[in-house]
């Protein structure tokens, strides 16, 4: 292929038209369902690369409309009647619809990488989640440029690339792509790269493979049952995608993870270092409340520092599309050491949940430190949650006092009660 | 006069069909024109010449290489300029693009393939609408277009195939001007065609095909000459060639 040929092919491409819609999905996908993920580098490099997922789908519409245009030209006798092999005539359209996808793909990341630097602090995008972001971006290239050329009709193939993209939401072995990239987890490099073996696979068929109006003419692939072995190649090849195992994988806890200065101590990702101050204001709220009616622990730390089988390590919190999952794993873990041990007596026990579940809102409210922001609906069951937004707006001793009443109750209703 | 193309014993058909039979053709340069009924086979020929489809029988033989495989017909396919029947372009391209596009499927080498294209473009007259898009041009002009990715690289064999089919008659003289000039850089040209008038025009030698076969092979004037007594057409070489087709029996 040479460049002019290439350059012939991106200025003449109909998906140069296209390009301004992928974009605005890239940028709509990445910046439309939440941002949360701003300020995290795994998370914003995940963030970056679904939307390859979503403007795939078009990208892949676009180049079985691309691939059939020799087909719709009517340039099938010329393209037989050349000295090039037809790999050769196929790789500057492919290549071109791959750079229009990549373009596309280039503002997300971008986006992704400027509005997460500031909070984010040291480090960058992880290359691994980019790597998933391309692969999917091939894929979809690959994949409709494999059905534009084997199917003439103008719809059929845009169907087919949908319904083999899509698909992939419902078979999770099988997926390219991953919703959220928490510190924890980082992308198998074997799963990784038997992905990117399987996207090439696919570049290579939709290259090399015959047009369905092809003359295969002095070929020695005549009587060769080319496209039956490739959707075999195909298939073993989703298999192997399968079996590589899942996408992400769980990464070993940091040598040092980041810890606040205050007591209780808040230790969490060094990733997550965004949350650090939120997270230590939550624990500070609760530290406040004065006479000594809860009993933090000396250390917060976020799951996945330490052991699971560490005491306690079951309320570890965690950051669940945010942080506003946290008050609830702090409230637990406060909770834990607080109550008491009590043999609840069956007759009792919807009583003594009542009061647990509205300490556990209060608890959670209070750290938060905006009722409004949660809002008066959900909570605990039975709990309402006016009530504790109430509560929670009073002076700071009579908070204590309603705590220290949730505790009685708790210990009147429990029958045999030791302290922890 | 050397061959640019060797046909012998060439046999083509699809499937159980036989299309071609048993026929032997040598190419010079000049202009040779195919005349035949629809079904006489004329298109085969020219797309077993243009190495498209391989032969079921015999050989080829295009500026000296036998083509026998699919590396010697990509080799010999530099050689050879083809304007299908169907011809195909992409609408969007300018003119410049498409004969630049031709040049490199061609395997005009890159360094060559500009100046190639723009003399492709010069020669058909249609230097001043190279930036113009396909799909803005008139069917004349498309054909004149067809034609320029034909000969761009200049291949010593251009064959083409109908060529005239829907052109108005301004748009066929400037086709057979250009026919002309090709005849007269010494080309060897290979004009399927059924309009006798483009034979008589710019052919040096032609050819009529029946069923099949080459039933006979001699200049315009001798193909006017065979024309019998009562023959119908309304020009002695229209005449000719109804004598000589209905000798065939090809007029059922």
């Amino acid at each position: 292929m040479t460049a002019r040929v290439f350059w012939t092919e991106l200025r003449r491409s109909p998906l140069r038209w296209w390009l301004p819609v992928l974009v605005a999905l890239d940028v709509a996908m990445l910046l439309g369902r939440d941002t949360w993920w701003i300020g995290v580098w795994p998370e914003a490099s995940a963030a970056a690369q679904l939307p390859a997922y979503f403007f795939g789908l078009v990208l892949g519409g676009g180049a079985a409309w691309v691939a059939g245009r020799t087909h719709r030209a009517g340039l099938t006798e010329q393209l037989s009647a050349s000295t090039r092999a037809r790999w050769q005539v196929e790789l500057p359209v492919l290549a071109g619809t791959l750079a229009y996808g990549l373009v596309a793909f280039v503002p997300g990341v971008v986006i992704a990488a400027v509005v997460s630097a500031r909070e984010a602090g040291p480090g960058f995008l992880w290359p691994s989640y980019l790597a998933l972001g391309v692969c999917l971006v091939v894929l979809s290239a690959a994949t409709g440029h494999l059905a534009g050329k084997l199917w003439s009709s103008r719809f059929v193939p845009a169907i087919t690339v949908a319904v083999c993209l899509f698909g992939q939401t419902m078979l999770r072995p099988i997926r390219f792509y991953v919703l959220s990239g928490h510190p924890q987890a980082e992308v198998s490099g074997p799963a990784l790269a038997v992905r990117v073996a399987f996207v090439l696979l696919m570049a290579a068929f939709a290259l090399a493979l015959p047009p369905r109006d092809a003359r295969l003419g002095w070929s020695r692939a005549r009587g060769v049952p080319l496209r039956p072995l490739a959707a075999v190649a195909a298939f073993a090849g989703l298999v192997a995608v399968a079996v590589a195992g899942p996408l992400l994988v769980g990464r070993p806890a940091p040598a040092r993870a980041l810890c606040s200065d205050e007591t209780p101590r808040v230790c969490l990702w060094p990733e997550n270092r965004k949350y650090l101050g939120p997270v230590s204001a939550m624990v500070a709220r609760l530290n406040s409340l004065p006479g000594g009616a809860l009993t933090l622990p000396p250390t917060f730390y976020e799951r996945g520092l330490r052991a699971a089988s560490a005491p306690d390590a079951g309320a570890d919190f965690q950051f669940l599309a945010g942080d506003l999952s946290v008050p609830s794993f702090l409230s637990s873990a406060v909770i834990a050491r607080t109550l008491p041990d009590c043999e609840v007596p069956s007759d009792a026990e919807e009583r003594y949940s009542h009061e647990v579940f509205s300490l556990d809102a209060y608890l959670q409210l209070r750290g938060f430190g905006d009722a409004a922001a949660l809002g008066n609906d959900g909570g605990p069951p039975g709990v309402d949650m006016r009530e504790i937004a109430r509560v929670a707006s009073l002076p700071d001793d009579r908070q204590a006092e309603w705590v220290k009443g949730r505790l009685a109750a708790v210990r009147e209703i429990g029958g045999d009660c030791r302290d922890r | 006069m050397k061959s640019v193309a060797e046909l012998r014993g060439i046999g083509q058909g699809y499937g159980a069909r036989d299309v071609i039979v048993d026929l032997d053709l040598d190419v010079r340069p000049g202009v040779l024109g195919l005349l035949g009924p629809n079904g006489a086979g004329k298109t085969t020929l020219l797309r077993t010449l243009a190495t498209v489809v391989p032969p079921k029988r015999g050989t080829i033989h295009i500026c000296g290489i036998p083509v026998g495989s699919q590396r010697a017909a990509r080799r010999a396919r530099r050689h050879i300029g083809y304007l299908p029947q169907h011809f195909g372009f992409y609408p969007g391209f300018t003119v410049y693009d498409f004969v630049r596009y031709c040049a490199w499927l061609r395997g005009v080498p890159d360094d060559a393939a500009d100046a190639a294209a723009r003399e492709a473009i010069d020669f058909v007259n249609l230097t001043e609408r190279s930036r113009a898009r396909l799909k803005s041009l008139s069917g004349g002009m498309i054909r004149r277009c067809g034609i320029a990715s034909a000969i761009v690289g200049r291949p010593p064999l251009v064959l083409l195939d109908e060529p005239t089919v829907g052109l108005d008659p301004a748009q066929r003289l400037e086709f057979r001007s250009v026919v002309r000039r090709l005849r007269d850089e010494d080309t060897a040209v290979v004009l399927s065609t059924h309009l006798v008038e483009d034979v008589a025009a710019v052919c040096d030698d032609v050819a009529v095909m029946a069923s099949g076969r080459m039933v006979w092979r001699g200049d315009p004037e001798s193909l006017a000459g065979a024309a019998r007594p009562g023959a119908e057409g309304d020009s002695p070489l229209e005449r000719g060639y109804m004598s000589l087709l209905a000798g065939q029996g090809a007029l059922a």
